[in-house]
């Protein structure tokens, strides 16, 4: 089935079967990244050409395990056109510091290096939708 | 707030060493009346490797995890108690202690970042670094790569607290664990002996027991020294009748590993110990072994004696006036690291704050470290405020001293006829000043809740009178505080027949 014949609400169900395979699909895909340092921030967010998703999550954040996957099957859905970018707190404090994230998850919408919007919280696929296709 | 005096990029107004219950709010405090502010916290790992985040001693391994297992263990005893007031459900309890310790542990990191961003928030500079001092203005910190930086600061505040005593006896280090590993055990700690009489021995004891794990608590000689005697024995009766072995009049005289733990199963260690007073000796087989001796000050690694603060020789604490001054000016000490005060997050929190406003608000208020309310969280809670009995005879002298007191039982526990009259209220009087309160005791349920509703009328000197006066809330167990009237020296039975009349 290719990606065109997939409804959102045929997505909402595949998305079960997409997670379980998450662990290899995510691992070849371009547009998904765990964040390292400062260095891989600014190269893979700041100077990115593309809009850039930030999801600031944490380890011990349970709302974060579940809106990450529902992050990745919406980025999936802009066909390369919007890149995610996904930032540990604990381990890079700094940046979520600079940008101001007290609670977690946060997740933000960069476009030419700058955020754009932000919203805090779980949402549901529909939100997250919305939320990306406004920085494409 | 920005800074009135511009130093350059190491210098400081106000240098803070310790992120824990004092450290954060003076560091904070400081901030907000607008002095450049840096705080250092540097957790050094447990002999078994535990390490945590910003907070301090009582929200990584103290107060909070401690709170939330004893409400683990308690509704471990609401699930019995639900079948009396007509729950059904089939199948026996069972705990999963690792899903305990995942969502506590959490939850505790939830903490640590909420206070990193209060720091920031607040302006001061939180910095991941081990500081000792170089002189009475400098410190030179290390962080985890090793790195040395150096920092200079006007003023300097010590709290960094405490960390738990090992006895000097073999296999104490590598075989035991105490209250900075047992939060985070990754194993189920499976047969345990808490060594120990303090609050941590206890309460340890009492959430572990509570929780289905065989609990044994060896002693030495008294229960919850520096307590009230007669509530002590009352915390350990309690605690004997449901499920914990107590060990009394015995001392640990080695631990030996009997067989090494390994994928999330707890190891087998064989304890020996000998009489306090005798010659008799014991060995037993555990899986996990707490050691709950006392705690000892971080000042050892601070370097103190190239600032010139002088330790007390006998506990290593920093001695402070009444103002929490070191004998070196510019150099203050709050929190379990100064002598002579209650080791106890709300009276660190005070000083650390109040301390912060007599040196930059102008302010003289000192912190009163008298009339400090406390509550030990055993299965059954003991709170208190002000004098043990012991202490008033030996203040006011026995015969100026009236104690009024009753057993009584929580309406709660009627219908599983649970801990009947096992519920105890004491108020100790001061005859010859119209029966002033100068000590409260309360053992029974929500014992936290209830001294701290009392401790106000302690700050306005309440006689017996005004706890009489007061018309109670009911159905309530705080509501016995405002109806005693057996006294001790009547001889009459304080038990409790019926209720309402």
């Amino acid at each position: 089935m290719s990606i065109t014949m997939i409804t959102r609400r045929s997505l909402l169900f595949y998305s079960r079967f997409i997670h379980q395979l998450n662990v290899s699909t995510t691992a070849r895909r371009r547009d998904v990244f765990n964040i390292q340092d400062e260095t891989d921030f600014k190269s893979k967010v700041v100077n990115s050409k593309k809009p850039v998703i930030v999801d600031f999550h944490a380890t011990w954040c349970g709302p974060c395990k579940l809106l990450m996957p529902r992050l990745e099957i919406v980025i999936a859905g802009t066909n390369d056109a919007v890149d995610l970018a996904k930032v540990d707190i604990d381990d890079l404090s700094e940046i979520a510091m600079e940008y101001g994230v007290e609670a977690v998850p946060t997740v933000m919408s960069f476009k030419d290096g700058k955020p754009v919007e932000r919203f805090i919280g779980l949402q549901d696929d529909d939100q997250i939708s919305k939320f990306v296709k406004a920085i494409q | 707030m920005a800074p009135i005096t511009p130093k350059g990029p190491n210098e400081y107004d106000f240098i803070v060493v310790g992120g824990g219950s004092g450290g954060l709010a003076a560091s904070k405090e400081a901030a907000r009346l607008g002095k450049k502010v840096a705080l250092f916290d540097y957790v050094k790992p447990s002999p078994k490797g535990t390490t945590w985040g910003i907070g301090g001693t009582c929200v990584n391994v103290g107060c909070i995890p401690k709170k939330l297992m004893h409400q683990g263990a308690l509704l471990g005893q609401a699930l019995e108690d639900a079948r009396h007031f007509g729950w059904e459900f089939p199948e026996e309890k069972s705990h999963n202690w690792g899903f305990m310790v995942q969502v506590i542990s959490d939850y505790i990191k939830s903490l640590n970042w909420g206070y990193r961003v209060a720091l920031r928030d607040s302006g001061v500079a939180y910095l991941n670094e081990f500081a000792e001092f170089i002189d009475k203005n400098t410190i030179k910190t290390f962080d985890k790569k090793g790195t040395e930086k150096t920092y200079v600061a006007d003023t300097i505040l010590i709290a960094v607290g405490g960390r738990p005593k090992y006895p000097n006896i073999p296999g104490a280090r590598e075989f035991g664990v105490t209250s900075d590993d047992i939060f985070t055990l990754p194993y189920h700690p499976g047969k345990t002996l808490c060594i120990g009489a303090s609050y941590i021995a206890l309460e340890t004891a009492g959430f572990l027991a509570g929780t289905g794990i065989e609990t044994t608590v060896m002693v030495r000689s008294i229960l919850l020294r520096g307590f009230d005697n007669q509530l002590a024995e009352m915390v350990g009766e309690h605690m004997q009748e449901h499920g914990v072995r107590f060990l009394r009049g015995w001392v640990p005289t080695s631990v030996k590993l009997i067989e090494e733990g390994k994928d999330g199963i707890a190891p087998r260690l064989l304890v020996t110990a000998k009489q306090s007073d005798g010659d008799q000796t014991w060995e037993e087989e555990f899986n996990t072994v707490v050691f709950a001796i006392g705690r000892d000050p971080c000042t050892p690694d601070l370097k103190l004696e190239n600032a010139g603060v002088q330790l007390s020789p006998t506990t290593g604490k920093v001695i402070t006036d009444d103002a929490d001054k070191t004998n070196v000016g510019n150099i203050y000490c709050v929190g379990d690291t100064a002598e002579n005060r209650p080791e106890l997050t709300p009276v660190a929190i005070l000083a650390g704050r109040l301390l912060a406003r007599r040196l930059y608000a102008g302010r003289k208020t000192l912190t009163d470290y008298d009339l400090v309310p406390t509550t030990v969280f055993t299965p059954m809670e003991y709170g208190c405020i002000g004098l043990s009995e012991e202490k008033a005879i030996a203040k006011y002298g026995k015969d100026n001293i009236e104690v009024y007191h009753s057993h009584f039982q929580a309406l709660e526990h009627a219908l599983p006829k649970r801990d009947q009259n096992r519920c105890y209220a004491k108020l100790l009087c001061v005859k010859s000043e119209k029966e002033r309160v100068v000590g409260l005791h309360y053992f029974g349920p929500n014992a936290g809740e209830v001294t701290q509703g009392f401790t106000m009328g302690f700050k306005f000197g309440a006689t017996k009178e005004d706890f009489d006066e007061l018309i109670g809330v009911h159905p309530t167990t705080a509501r016995n505080m405002t109806e005693l009237e057996i006294t001790k020296s009547s001889g009459a039975n304080p038990m409790k027949k019926g209720c309402c009349g």
